[in-house]
């Protein structure tokens, strides 16, 4: 039996500068038993421990399908995170997980995908569209809507420009206004907003956001009033949590545990929570 | 099986225990009774009710260690903490906090065993002891549980005479216990049924009965999450953690890393767990985002948690009615004013079933 | 008394002087061994139908400025509170720390021969000591001198033939005059036993940052468990933050469900200051913080 509090180690492999204070790391396990051994699916997260510092929740933002290594994108906001951006490759990071549920992605398959996506909330929806691309004939036509504060917030550049040139998916970016740059030649506007522009077919369709919670939520109200059902609109929740096993009790939303029954929720399920999110 | 014993015995008894196992009984010190290791029988401070601090710290303590780790020339170097393994004795949990122990257990057993926790659990022996007279804020009968429950049990003691107790064997742990020292026990007379002291208070607050019914007030709160009684009552609560932490079965928990010394290019540290509330503000409280902004949502949570989620997620509620948070609480919040409001309500709303 | 506490209070809320009133209310609580208990507790009242429910007795000890810093009664413009002289003095602290704005405030003042203390004390410690019966400072006062006095004495009474000593006080001398080593083992074997439930900071009306030094974790100067290395860093470290603040209501160690003698260090310090700077706090509204101000010949021995 395991102390399910001991977190694996992992060595960070690669490090990449996103934003001004936002890195993805490369991690693989230092065991090579474990890292064999190591599933998860898109949609789930972990535990990071920076051991002197404690433990921060990130989703994984690799996809399932490429196996032996996990990447988390961090962005630097307290503790643990400032002192991850201190760290270089080779270090040692620990690591518990996967937790929590995970996008139905079975149930995807056939359907047409809009993935809409805000800020660092891309991360959780990059590890699912890496895997819908890695298994593409699978999946109908793929949208994707991201937005960021400013040009210089967007994530994943090195990613963007490779879908922005394949033909299969249909790419739209934005930067809320007041954030674009001279060379900037996507859209301006809030992605909320932006979305209204964009004809987005609710028909055998399944939209998935991730963002601020602001975002989210007048998302959710768009997608309503352009006909998607509750059950067609896939989101991700972030509560703060510590265990990540359904123990310490913090990140519950009514009786559901974020780190249990979540993170990613549909908005039939979101619409029975009380509102505490 | 019951067999008695009498005052005298059980302290022959305890003090010959203490030389092989760890006790940890009733003591009072500073005016506060709570339950401490103790190494003389005389520490123990009978009284007849809940110490004002509960058991559950020796299960789920304020602070436990999770694991040390030492990191050295980016090599890290994880150790399990050293762990209790000692046989100990609970003496004289009264059958709320024992109640308690079902929550907890359903909690750090259940979906991903807490090895700390099963460890603590299963080397220890429960010796219990049921109420002869109820205690000033309690209301276990308002929950389900009796004054003589011996649920999660291993022996319980009850008061029959002066200084004479009734023993029921509970569990197997407690047979086996019961028959290695079976010479400081007496037989039961069969014909005499041995009636358990009870004092007019109790057989007035039995007679009494639930102040409210669980039932009705989990159906009330499925309805209002958004209620005023929430800001009205929690408007005076300061935010302090004294209702969770002297609470048997509240269990939110945070996980810090501490004691952590640099050396040179080395460091070694321990991770903790540490006893959290809902109460704080900090609980929920992420960098960009604050759920619970305000303390009468935070004082929602906890009624809810105890009332509803926990029913939800377990079939069964998470207060056991040992009246700690309403005799502590340093502005007087009273959870029974609380729940006999909402069960008013739940009449007002639903008419009367 | 109470008719004229009510009748004020209910004038202020029905011409809309003010939009809460912070007072006394009795409630009634249902215990196992006798009759329910009757007890006090704070109430918000916004209504003026509801002022009726406010009481002023020798019950009433809680020091109601606590709830002037929070978010829920600084969204009201202005606020009425029931005061003694000793909560009164919290309130000149927070004024003079630029907390609360003494025009936002109507203080009802209330004169007091002394409240119960908790824990069967016959009187509150603070109220031995008391030289603000009357308040200094206040907008209306009640006088309940005569129906408080008759009450308390009876209790005294009581006490009296107990040959009960003041145990905040005894505890105070007697900290006071054991040696550093004893002293410090002393602290140790007290704060050990604190549990960290942060009841006497939540209680504390001048404990109103924002943010916690021991909440705040980038870095993190005080370790979370309670045990021995927080638990002192905790409450040495607020001793200091309340140095030359603290009015010594003794509200921290009434709150402290485990018995600590949270008031001594602080008294400790009042003491230090008023010997050091001839300074007493929450005594002025217009005067500077201790801490605010220098003067050329401050006392400086302490600086090694």
């Amino acid at each position: 039996m395991e102390n399910i509090y001991q977190p694996h180690i992992m060595i960070i492999d690669d490090i990449t500068v996103e934003t001004p204070d936002v890195k993805t790391f490369r991690l693989k396990f230092q065991d090579s038993k474990l890292e064999s051994d190591f599933t998860f699916k898109a949609g789930q997260f972990g535990q990071y421990s920076l051991f002197g510092e404690g433990e921060a929740t990130f989703c994984i933002a690799s996809s399932p399908t490429r196996k032996g290594y996990i990447e988390c994108t961090v962005k630097r906001a307290g503790k643990v995170t400032n002192a991850m951006h201190k760290l270089d490759v080779g270090d040692p990071i620990g690591f518990r997980g996967p937790y929590g549920n995970w996008f139905p992605i079975d149930q995807l398959k056939g359907k047409d995908l809009i993935f809409i996506g805000g800020g660092i909330g891309l991360a959780p929806l990059r590890s699912l569209i890496r895997n819908c691309l890695d298994l593409r004939e699978d999946f109908g036509k793929i949208t994707i809507l991201y937005g960021s504060r400013s040009v210089a917030d967007l994530v994943y550049k090195q990613e963007l420009k490779e879908w922005e040139n394949r033909g299969d998916i249909n790419l739209i970016q934005t930067v809320d206004p007041g954030g674009e740059d001279s060379d900037w030649k996507g859209l301006t506007g809030f992605v909320p907003l932006v979305m209204r522009d964009i004809y987005l077919s609710s028909d055998n369709s399944v939209a998935l956001t991730c963002g601020p919670p602001i975002m989210i939520k007048f998302v959710i109200q768009g997608l309503d009033s352009m006909g998607f059902s509750p059950t067609q609109i896939i989101t991700t929740l972030e509560m703060k949590m510590k265990c990540g096993l359904g123990k310490c009790g913090r990140c519950n939303i009514g009786k559901y545990y974020v780190c249990k029954d979540g993170p990613v929720f549909t908005y039939a399920q979101i619409y029975e929570l009380p509102n505490e999110f | 099986m019951t067999k008695l014993i009498s005052r005298d015995n059980l302290k022959k008894l305890i003090s010959k225990v203490l030389t092989s196992f760890q006790v940890i009984a009733p003591v009072n010190e500073n005016n506060v009774s709570f339950f401490k290791r103790i190494s003389v029988y005389e520490q123990i401070k009978w009284e007849d009710n809940n110490p004002t601090k509960s058991p559950k710290e020796f299960f789920f303590a304020p602070s436990d260690d999770l694991f040390r780790y030492q990191m050295k020339n980016k090599n890290i170097l994880l150790r399990e903490p050293s762990n209790h393994h000692d046989q100990r004795i609970i003496l004289g949990i009264r059958p709320c906090d024992m109640a308690a122990l079902n929550i907890l257990d359903r909690v750090f057993l259940e979906d991903g065993k807490d090895l700390l926790y099963s460890a603590l659990r299963d080397n220890t022996l429960l010796i219990g002891q049921s109420c002869r007279t109820p205690g000033k804020y309690c209301f276990c009968s308002s929950v389900g549980i009796n004054p003589d429950d011996s649920q999660n049990m291993d022996l319980m003691l009850t008061d029959i005479e002066k200084n004479l107790f009734l023993v029921k064997v509970v569990s197997e742990k407690g047979e086996k216990f019961f028959s290695h020292f079976s010479s400081f026990f007496q037989e039961a007379d069969a014909t005499n049924g041995h009636t358990p002291v009870q004092t007019k208070e109790m057989v007035d607050y039995l007679k009494r009965g639930a102040l409210f019914n669980v039932q009705n007030i989990n159906e009330w709160l499925n309805e209002n999450f958004e209620h005023p009684i929430w800001s009205e009552i929690a408007a005076k609560c300061i935010g302090c953690g004294v209702c969770t932490f002297f609470c048997p079965t509240c269990h939110c928990f945070d996980i810090s890393d501490e004691n952590v010394v640099y050396r040179d290019s080395s460091f070694q540290g321990v991770r903790r767990r540490i006893w959290d509330s809902c109460s704080f503000d900090h609980f929920t409280k992420m960098p960009m985002h604050q759920p619970r902004p305000t303390q009468d949502r935070r004082f929602r949570q906890r009624i809810m948690h105890k009332f509803k989620y926990f029913i939800d997620r377990f079939q069964q509620g998470a207060c056991v009615g040992c009246g700690r948070c309403r005799s502590l609480c340093p502005v007087g919040i009273d959870i029974i004013e609380v729940l006999e409001r909402i069960h008013c309500l739940s009449y007002q709303s639903h008419g009367v079933k | 008394m109470i008719t004229l506490l009510q009748a004020k209070t209910w004038e202020l809320l029905q011409q809309k002087e003010v939009s809460l009133i912070l007072g006394y209310g009795e409630f009634s609580r249902k215990i196992n061994n006798g009759p329910e208990q009757r007890i006090i507790s704070p109430i918000f009242i916004t209504k003026p139908e509801e002022t009726s429910s406010l009481v002023w007795n020798d019950r009433c000890v809680f020091n109601l400025s606590t709830y002037l810093t929070g978010k829920e009664v600084k969204a009201h413009h202005k606020v009425a509170i029931m005061a003694k002289g000793c909560d009164i003095k919290s309130i000149c602290v927070l004024i003079q720390e630029n907390q609360i704005k003494r025009e936002d405030l109507i203080i009802i003042g209330l004169t007091c021969q002394g409240v119960i203390g908790d824990k069967e004390r016959p009187k509150a410690e603070k109220c031995d000591s008391c030289q603000l019966k009357t308040p200094h400072i206040y907008d209306i006062l009640i006088d309940s001198a005569e129906a408080q006095t008759k009450k308390l004495n009876q209790v005294e009474k009581k006490v009296e033939s107990k040959n009960c000593v003041n145990p905040v006080q005894e505890k105070f001398d007697r900290m006071d005059k054991m040696n550093p080593q004893d002293r410090w083992q002393y602290c140790l074997d007290q704060f050990s036993k604190c549990i960290r439930c942060y009841a006497c900071r939540q209680v504390c009306p001048l404990c109103y940052c924002e943010k916690c030094i021991t909440d705040k974790s980038t870095p993190q100067w005080i370790e979370k468990s309670p045990l021995l290395p927080g638990n002192l860093s905790f409450h040495i470290m607020r001793a200091f933050h309340l140095t030359g603040r603290c009015v010594d209501c003794g509200e921290c160690e009434r709150a402290c469900p485990m018995n600590l003698p949270l008031t001594t260090l602080n008294k400790k310090m009042a003491q230090v200051v008023k010997d050091m700077y001839h300074y007493e706090s929450g005594l002025k509204t217009d005067e500077e913080p201790l801490f605010g101000s220098f003067q050329l010949e401050d006392e400086e021995s302490f600086i090694k």
